[in-house]
């Protein structure tokens, strides 16, 4: 069974969060009618592009094509950028269920919805990512405003970071960084009492005692991110020696299905996503940029204990009904007058 | 009394009311011809706004354009207040400089890669793997305004000054 050393989960993150191969922005542009034209482009600094190998679903079917620059540094950049029109996001879906990439393990889904508002029509586009494992919302742990930087893409901190708010950026930047020990730690103990509850019920003959367990949940979230051993010896010195070996039937298989689960975000490759809606934008959960565009970082933080959703809602005014709806009124505001005239003897 | 003088008779008690006869008359005009074009108009306007001399149709009528109103003011409304809340999600950069910063990060991420090949094992120290590839942009750019400035003052010769940098041998960039 492997064996977490849960003191660098932190630290992986960060390292593994854009390592390797090329980096990836995803742009859908989403239509009216819900169709949607996706645009991926790769840069990497050599020209070893491996389609299985990117972030999102991309084949041969895609419009391909690829560019080489030489920058004033004299860095070689190789860009590549494939295109293709999905009919609807199902389409998009059916990629993604048989996608077989570095990215495979998560679990991706597009939604799009288009609403008659009579005046206005309204569409809905969203991504979502479901949770790796069952751990505590980044909410509970973050303020609204360090919740405005923990997602924010590393190129959008980095320009704030430079400008005229350097110091109160940096500020945000070492809270996230301390609470987020605490909070991975936290959601990564609910996740494991969680999951050994699961396979405690499958366990007739020797159950753990899960309420105690659940008791020393504090106990388990405050050893989690100091202690150096491993969960064995952890669950161990908190509820007594041997106590591991005694259920180890129910520990061993809850944490490797946890450590499965985890493994999901740690082993995520990151990417960017950028969504341009039809219309005028009214609401989203991303950053828009100067063009409109919505901006949305995906990488294995986001969505580890609670379903990372990306979306954005636009509009688009249906001026034949405002047409219809003035006709209307003025026809009812003649027949007022005209009632008036005749009344009048007009 | 023949039947003549019987009838003349009965007509004398009934007699018409000149005002009923008068109606009569114009009725018949508007029927035959001369007020033809007068009366479509008038059918039309009772036709179309019939609906004014019913009170309860009236209502109706009302309420609806009031509704109307209304749907259009909330509507809006609700569209110009969302869109108010957007500006707290507006950032300053673009799909370009996205890309510009990705494609940075990614041979400062190269260089630190190779960096790690050359380790001073004498005087080494540990830093954040995040601070020293904040350090490496750092001195990319540096490098790029070095050179810039070279060229400024017109000293440039083939990149021999640029090999008497400092430190750029041992990390051969």
């Amino acid at each position: 069974m492997k064996h977490f050393n849960y003191r660098f989960l932190a630290l992986i993150f960060i390292i593994f969060a854009s390592c390797g191969g090329p980096d990836a922005l995803v742009i859908n542009t989403v239509n009216r009618d819900g169709s949607v034209d996706r645009k991926i482009i790769l840069t990497w600094d050599k020209d070893e592009f491996n389609l299985e190998e990117c972030q999102v679903p991309v084949d041969s079917t895609w419009s391909i094509g690829k560019v080489m620059e030489i920058s004033e540094k004299g860095d070689t950049t190789w860009t590549l950028t494939a295109e293709k029109h999905f009919d609807s996001v199902t389409e998009i879906n059916l990629d993604y269920t048989s996608y077989g990439g570095p990215n495979s393990k998560m679990k991706r889904k597009t939604e799009f919805l288009k609403r008659f508002r009579w005046f206005n029509t309204t569409y809905y586009f969203e991504e979502k990512i479901e949770k790796a494992i069952d751990g505590y919302p980044a909410s509970d742990f973050f303020t609204k405003e360090e919740l405005h930087f923990f997602y924010m893409p590393q190129s959008m901190v980095e320009e704030l970071g430079s400008g005229s708010d350097s110091t109160m950026v940096d500020s945000i930047l070492n809270i996230i960084e301390e609470k987020q020990d605490a909070w991975l730690g936290a959601s990564l103990v609910k996740a494991a009492i969680d999951e050994v509850e699961y396979f405690n019920q499958f366990e007739k003959t020797n159950p753990v005692d899960i309420e105690l367990i659940r008791s020393r949940e504090k106990v388990f979230t405050e050893a989690i991110s100091d202690f150096e051993g491993n969960e064995t010896e952890m669950i161990d010195s908190i509820m007594g020696e041997g106590y591991y070996e005694k259920y180890k039937t129910v520990f061993d298989t809850s944490l490797s299905v946890m450590e499965d689960k985890f493994q999901v975000a740690v082993d995520a490759d990151s990417y960017l996503v950028q969504c341009i809606m039809p219309g005028s934008l009214i609401a989203t959960n991303g950053y828009i940029d100067s063009n409109s565009n919505i901006l949305w970082n995906v990488d294995g933080e986001s969505f580890v204990s609670e379903d990372y959703i990306m979306w954005a809602e636009s509009t688009l005014k249906n001026r034949w009904a405002y047409i219809v709806s003035i006709l209307f009124v003025a026809f009812v505001a003649t027949g007022f007058v005209i009632r008036k005239l005749k009344r009048r003897g007009y | 009394m023949d039947n003549y003088e019987k009838f003349i008779q009965k007509a004398r008690e009934n007699r018409i009311d000149p005002g009923i006869a008068e109606k009569l008359k114009t009725r018949i005009l508007d029927a035959t011809g001369s007020n033809a074009g007068t009366n479509y108009r008038t059918l039309m306007v009772r036709i179309l706004f019939g609906w004014t001399e019913i009170p309860l149709l009236r209502t109706g009528m009302v309420v609806a354009s009031f509704t109307v109103v209304l749907l259009i003011l909330i509507q809006q409304g609700i569209i110009v207040d969302r869109i108010g809340s957007l500006e707290s999600r507006i950032i300053s950069t673009n799909t370009e400089s996205i890309l510009q910063f990705q494609k940075e990060m990614m041979h400062a991420n190269a260089t630190l890669v190779t960096m790690s090949d050359n380790v001073f094992s004498d005087d080494s120290i540990k830093v954040a793997g995040e601070d020293l590839l904040s350090l490496v942009r750092s001195y990319r750019e540096l490098q790029v305004r070095y050179d810039e400035l070279l060229e400024v003052v017109g000293e440039i010769n083939s990149g021999d000054q640029i090999k008497k940098l400092p430190g750029r041998d041992k990390l051969k960039l």
